[in-house]
């Protein structure tokens, strides 16, 4: 079975006596495509802030797999196999296509390590071990000097990296389908554009997990449709399990396999998109309770 | 056909200067700088207002990898400055308080490690702040520094400094003229710009852009933030304490004064005027910021400007002419050769109006920053089909 199985147990946050989530238990298998809904602030970002650390949960855990996730930093949850997008497009404005998927890449190129700096490799290695145990000195501060070492110095090792995550980047653009944008600054893209690029900067940090908050919003039915194929042809090219918030329900219901339903923080359905449809609960959650007990078999 | 006006050949020489391979510019930008101190207008006070010139491209050059690359406001830069400045003098003269004697060459390693150790004490406390909150930590800790120079008398000889620093020897001839001050400040500017221009097109230079533009999301792509906050401050602060080393050596003295907030301010001025970020703009914030004023002083300044008899004559002429028409008189024009003086003495009213009108003018900057493109290798294989596991 392929990595990255996703896993809340009684997830909680409280932002000062405001409790955004309750005791949320998820249970998201690898390779899936899983919807989570409800209306606005039921918490749904909420979730996404805590699993990517940006949030840290007052209650609960997440696992990835058999990885903890929670109390970790949001770049040690990158490493673990975590990536997102955002609701309100957060891009490298000011940098090009290529260089924001290269920084979704940032943990994946080679740095240069013990070879950058060490011309003669057995005994070199032996020396640059013994300077990164001199008892006092943190091993972080050995490897930021041998990294601005590498950059200065720009062996054949770190052009390599380089040249190979630039190929991967081009690789990456052109397939979300912006071949030949790959100088464009990022903030003079078209607005599905951005979102495309957003996906493949998430890509490239080369995730397990991708959480998409709301991915087509914003987008004309075209545009989504597209977004949607291409939502599904990633996961089915890179194995990834996908989380997905959205608000079009053609969107959720064509594309999950699963889905979440939250309300005021709290899970109140989860099922295939069929099962979601007929449930009272969520159409009590979106129509109100009103509309529920008036027309008796409404659809949302 | 190609144009015979003046404009027509300055665009082409325009043209061809931008066309140039970026080798071929530096060497005919190394070239120029060679010869200026051949140049019989270039006596030694104009070089040594070049050495100043060149001493605040490397501050301004290692500033700009704090601000300009990673983005974080530092009001503070002058304490590295000073670190650099004093580890040398009180390693290598006669004069401090600690009976230690080293060579140049031996200091500057350590003074770089000084500063770089330097600027980790500043970064650590400053991590969760940014902006404005930032400017101000860092301002007080230009400023402890000052003072502590002041108060450790023991071991910096406080408010009454250090003298006789030792300079550096360079294949068996002593840098201690004002030519070789101004060939060897030249290298060790065109070194840091090398530098910097190499860590910014690096890895790590894209990990301080992506903190620049959105640091939760930079966090969120795998970007240990605090990592890379940390090598931008030392980073900067080991360039800032070479700057020191160079400034100590040259002067031979150093007190506590020389360090005051004016020196950050400056720096940061000279990059912002430059144009954020962009090595040509610092080498001519620096010109304008820090050579102009002084140059405004010299003799040939005055000189010069007593040649312009004729615009004077002219303008009183006219002057004379409204004289007499108007039942007041206007006054006029003093002789030209005192123009000079005036000059000298309103030398500041000058610099001033010159930065507002830049800044009005230009509000990016003198030059500022392109943004460049990556090359690609061969362009036939971006339509190669994606595989799994390909990126």
């Amino acid at each position: 079975m392929p990595p990255g199985t996703l896993l809340a147990e009684g997830l909680g946050m409280q932002f000062d006596g405001l409790s955004a989530l309750a005791d949320v238990s998820l249970r998201v298998p690898a390779g899936q495509i899983h919807g989570l809904i409800g209306p606005n602030g039921a918490g749904k970002t909420t979730f996404f802030n805590c699993v990517t650390g940006f949030y840290r949960p007052t209650s609960g855990t997440l696992r990835l797999d058999d990885q903890r996730l929670t109390g970790l930093a949001p770049h040690e949850i990158s490493a673990c196999g975590v990536s997102r997008t955002f609701q309100n497009i957060r891009l490298f404005g000011n940098m090009t296509a290529l260089e924001n998927v290269l920084i979704g890449g940032h943990s994946h190129i080679g740095a240069g390590g013990a070879e950058v700096i060490v011309i003669e490799p057995r005994t070199g290695h032996r020396l640059l071990d013994t300077a990164r145990r001199l008892p006092g000195v943190p091993k972080a501060t050995t490897r930021g000097v041998v990294e601005i070492a590498g950059a200065i110095g720009r062996p054949p090792r770190v052009r390599q990296a380089e040249r190979d995550a630039v190929l991967g980047a081009r690789r990456l653009l052109a397939s979300v389908g912006l071949v030949g944008r790959e100088n464009v600054i990022a903030r003079n893209l078209a607005y599905g554009d951005q979102r495309r690029l957003e996906l493949a900067r998430a890509l490239a940090t080369r995730p397990k997990l991708l959480l998409l908050d709301e991915p087509t919003a914003g987008m004309n039915p075209q545009e989504s449709a597209s977004m949607v194929g291409l939502i599904r042809r990633l996961r089915d090219e890179f194995g990834t399990t996908v989380v997905l918030i959205e608000h079009q329900m053609r969107v959720v219901m064509g594309v999950c396999e699963q889905i979440t339903v939250l309300d005021y923080g709290r899970k109140i359905a989860e099922g295939s998109p069929a099962e979601i449809q007929r449930d009272a609960r969520v159409i009590e959650a979106y129509l109100g309770t009103r509309a529920v007990e008036g027309s008796g078999h409404a659809a949302p | 056909m190609p144009e015979t006006t003046f404009r027509g050949w300055m665009g082409d020489a325009r043209a061809r200067w931008a066309a140039s391979p970026s080798w071929a510019k530096t060497v005919a930008l190394f070239a120029l700088l060679a010869v200026v101190p051949f140049i019989p207008m270039f006596d030694e006070p104009w070089l040594r207002v070049f050495f100043l010139v060149g001493l605040y491209v490397m501050l301004g050059l290692g500033l700009n990898v704090v601000v300009g690359f990673a983005g974080l406001l530092d009001l503070g830069y002058v304490a590295f400055f000073a670190v650099g400045a004093y580890t040398l003098a009180i390693l290598s003269s006669a004069s401090s308080p600690l009976d230690v004697y080293l060579n140049f060459w031996l200091v500057l390693p350590l003074g770089m490690v000084a500063g770089a150790c330097a600027g980790l004490l500043l970064g650590l406390p400053v991590l969760p702040l940014r902006g404005d909150y930032l400017a101000i930590v860092t301002l007080g800790f230009g400023e402890i520094v000052r003072i502590l120079l002041v108060n450790m008398d023991n071991i910096t000889a406080g408010a009454q400094g250090i003298s006789a620093i030792s300079t550096p020897d360079v294949v068996l001839r002593d840098i201690d003229d004002p030519t070789s001050w101004y060939y060897f400040i030249v290298i060790a500017a065109a070194i840091v710009a090398f530098v910097t221009t190499r860590l910014r097109d690096s890895r790590v230079g894209r990990a301080w852009e992506a903190i620049r533009e959105d640091e939760d999301v930079a966090a969120g792509m795998g970007i240990n933030t605090v990592k890379y906050k940390l090598m931008a401050f030392s980073m900067g602060a080991a360039i800032g304490a070479v700057g020191g080393v160079l400034y100590a050596s040259q002067y031979s003295f150093v007190n506590p004064s020389a360090f005051t907030l004016q020196v950050s301010v400056n720096v940061l001025a000279l990059v912002i005027i430059g144009g954020m970020g962009s090595t040509t703009g610092i080498v001519f914030g620096s010109f304008i910021l820090v050579g102009l004023p002084d140059i405004l002083q010299f003799r040939q300044t005055g000189d010069l400007l007593g040649n312009f008899e004729f615009i004077r004559s002219a303008v009183n002429g006219v002057i004379d002419g409204l004289d007499a028409l108007l039942p007041w008189g206007i006054g006029g024009l003093p002789p030209s050769d005192t123009w000079g003086e005036e000059l000298a003495d309103k030398r500041f009213i000058i610099y001033g109006a010159l930065l507002v009108a830049i800044m009005v003018l230009r509000p990016a900057g003198l030059f500022p920053s392109k943004r460049r493109e990556l090359e690609f290798e061969n362009p036939a294989d971006a339509d190669a089909p994606l595989r799994a596991g390909a990126v």
